[in-house]
């Protein structure tokens, strides 16, 4: 027993694990946050403001906390300093900006906005605001952010404490994702249409889901390219926590699953669903992986540089990069 | 992202300062405690969420009375394209009746989704607010599936001039021969219908701002896309095979006026994506 233990212990408690991993995951969260409301701006009303009283007697069957009502009672002009300041900490967040309080500042204002209109929310939603509260008890500022740059703070409480939560947060944030792979392949398997390998065909053909009307016709309407694409994505789903045991073919279920979120994301016009989930994706990548990655991008931005004229970069690209 | 070395290099390289020396001490009791019951509340979340996320089971079955604590924000709902994928355009549309000299005079049909759709159409990176009615279309039909045949009967009015109000509404659907559970399904509905109708009026209301709606009614229309078989038919055939749209009208309700910000977002949206 105690064999079995002792990994598992030094696993949890000796060292913070997927931080280059999880500044990714908190990179990618903070554009997505920023961005969409960007995006949403013009219509913001409508969607989450005040063109949303029509579903008050909807949404207050949902039981969420009544702490959580900020966007609901704010109108006009306070409404819109809210979703500036939801902009402000999503964009504050991918910077790595006092990440921590940036995290649960986000996920406050994010999650204070989602409840507004019952009717806006998607699975992408669901996945963000959860990762976000995960993201909350991790170190996802330790690289790549501004508060790496400014250098580590002195810890207030032990090191062991705030290194197992750490390491749990990112146990339960990869349960979670493996958890929707798996859930939803084993909901697809009941259904004929999955089975048969057509499944894909359907979603594409519906005007909500179509940004491309017909450009794509001749793609989606292929018989060997609807079969593949519907049989690979419910086998990669399947499949994806035992591809994650073992190292290369990790490699092989992380491109393949991406690149059926890219697809999904142009495809349909979903974009932001597709760009939560390959977020989240990222931490599988190895700390190693994201160092040698790093150290490739610095060699290589270096070395444009240097035919720029400018040798001081080129010098501080070849020297050990932060955390080796 | 190939990985070709050992994962303990890794391990080694992000090791937290002061570990390994504290990891040699004997641990304290209070270290112990602690992460003793930090893995009990994480592997607890483990369980359940798996639990509540898988299709229905014997196992989630026997434990669905303790994940209840996920709802809201935790709920595990992965069925976007399951069981089986979106496979129909869903849209509503909304009618409203005002008064012109002591006559009930009806508007024309306003297909909201098809405004709705502006956002999205065309759009790699749409709005959100593009699949608000289409979300919604489901949501309603369920509610409306969900009532007896007589509960249905006693609330489909087919003349703006007898619009019960909201109170005999109520009183009809939850009295008509309902049993307790199908009261229940009947409020459920009534909420719903209640939102819906609010929605109708501040829609048609936008595009008639110097009449007073008296009542409002809406309409779902569900379209299944081309058949599978008929895929590579040129595009107008294509169309052509479509199943015909089903379409379910409801009852007149009385109207619910919206407030002026609400009437004014609603305009604005409108005008944008008409």
């Amino acid at each position: 027993m105690r064999q079995l233990l002792e990994p598992a212990t030094t696993w949890l408690m000796e060292a913070k694990h997927a931080r280059r991993g999880l500044a990714v995951t908190r990179i990618v969260l903070g554009l997505i946050v920023w961005t969409q409301l960007l995006v949403n701006l013009p219509d913001r009303h409508y969607t989450w403001g005040d063109g949303t009283a029509w579903s008050e007697p909807i949404r207050s069957l949902d039981a969420w906390p009544s702490f959580l009502g900020a966007f609901v009672a704010a109108d006009g002009r306070l409404f819109d300093l809210l979703y500036l300041a939801t902009i402000a900490s999503g964009f504050l967040l991918m910077l790595g900006w006092h990440t921590r309080t940036m995290t649960a500042a986000t996920l406050l204002l994010w999650l204070s906005m989602y409840t507004t209109n019952p009717f806006v929310g998607s699975g992408g939603d669901a996945v963000l605001r959860m990762v976000l509260l995960y993201l909350c008890f991790t170190e996802s500022g330790a690289f790549w952010s501004l508060d790496a740059r400014r250098g580590r703070p002195t810890p207030r409480l032990p090191e062991w404490f705030g290194t197992t939560l750490h390491n749990l947060a990112v146990v339960l944030i990869i349960h979670q994702v493996v958890i929707v792979y798996v859930a939803s392949a084993l909901w697809k398997v009941q259904s004929p249409v999955w089975l048969d390998g057509t499944a894909v065909y359907f979603p594409l053909q519906v005007e909500a889901y179509s940004p491309w009307r017909d450009l794509l016709h001749p793609i989606t309407s292929a018989e060997p390219i609807v079969l593949a694409a519907t049989w690979v994505s419910v086998a990669i789903q399947l499949m994806f926590p035992v591809l994650l045991l073992y190292r290369p073919l990790r490699a092989i279920a992380l491109v393949m699953i991406t690149g059926m979120h890219l697809s999904i994301g142009l495809a349909m016009g979903i974009m932001y669903f597709s760009l939560v989930m390959i977020a989240v994706d990222m931490m599988l990548v190895s700390d190693v992986t994201w160092r040698r990655i790093e150290h490739e991008v610095r060699r290589r931005v270096g070395r444009d540089r240097w035919n720029d004229g400018d040798e001081r970069l080129v010098r501080s690209a070849t020297e050990p990069v932060r955390g080796d | 992202m190939t990985e070709p070395s050992d994962d303990t290099a890794d391990d080694r390289a992000e090791r937290v300062p002061g570990a390994a020396g504290e990891a040699a001490e004997r641990p304290s009791a209070l270290r112990t405690a602690f992460v003793l019951c930090a893995v009990l509340v994480a592997a607890t979340q483990l369980v359940f969420i798996t639990a509540a996320a898988m299709p229905p089971n014997r196992a989630s079955e026997a434990l669905r009375p303790a994940t209840s604590y996920q709802n809201p924000f935790f709920t595990q709902n992965w069925r976007l394209f399951a069981p089986s994928p979106i496979s129909s355009d869903r849209s509503i549309l909304f009618q409203a009746a005002y008064e012109v000299d002591g006559e009930l005079v009806t508007t024309d049909w306003v297909d909201w989704t098809d405004v709705e759709l502006g956002a999205v159409r065309q759009h790699v990176i749409g709005g959100r607010a593009g699949y608000v009615t289409n979300k919604f279309h489901s949501s309603l039909a369920g509610r409306h599936r969900a009532l007896s045949d007589e509960q249905r009967r006693a609330v489909d009015v087919v003349d703006p001039v007898a619009t019960p109000s909201w109170e005999e509404v109520e009183q009809r659907v939850t009295g008509a021969g309902a049993d307790p559970s199908q009261r229940l399904r009947a409020q459920r509905w009534l909420t719903y219908e209640g939102s819906v109708i609010a929605l109708g009026t501040v829609v048609v209301q936008a595009r008639h701002r110097d009449v007073e709606l008296v009542a409002v009614r809406y309409r779902l229309r569900t379209q299944a896309v081309t058949p599978y078989a008929d895929r590579r038919l040129p595009r107008d055939e294509r169309e052509a095979a479509r199943p015909a749209p089903v379409e379910r009208t409801s009852g007149w309700r009385a109207a619910l006026p919206p407030t002026g910000a609400e009437l004014d977002a609603v305009e604005r949206f409108d005008r944008r994506h008409r």
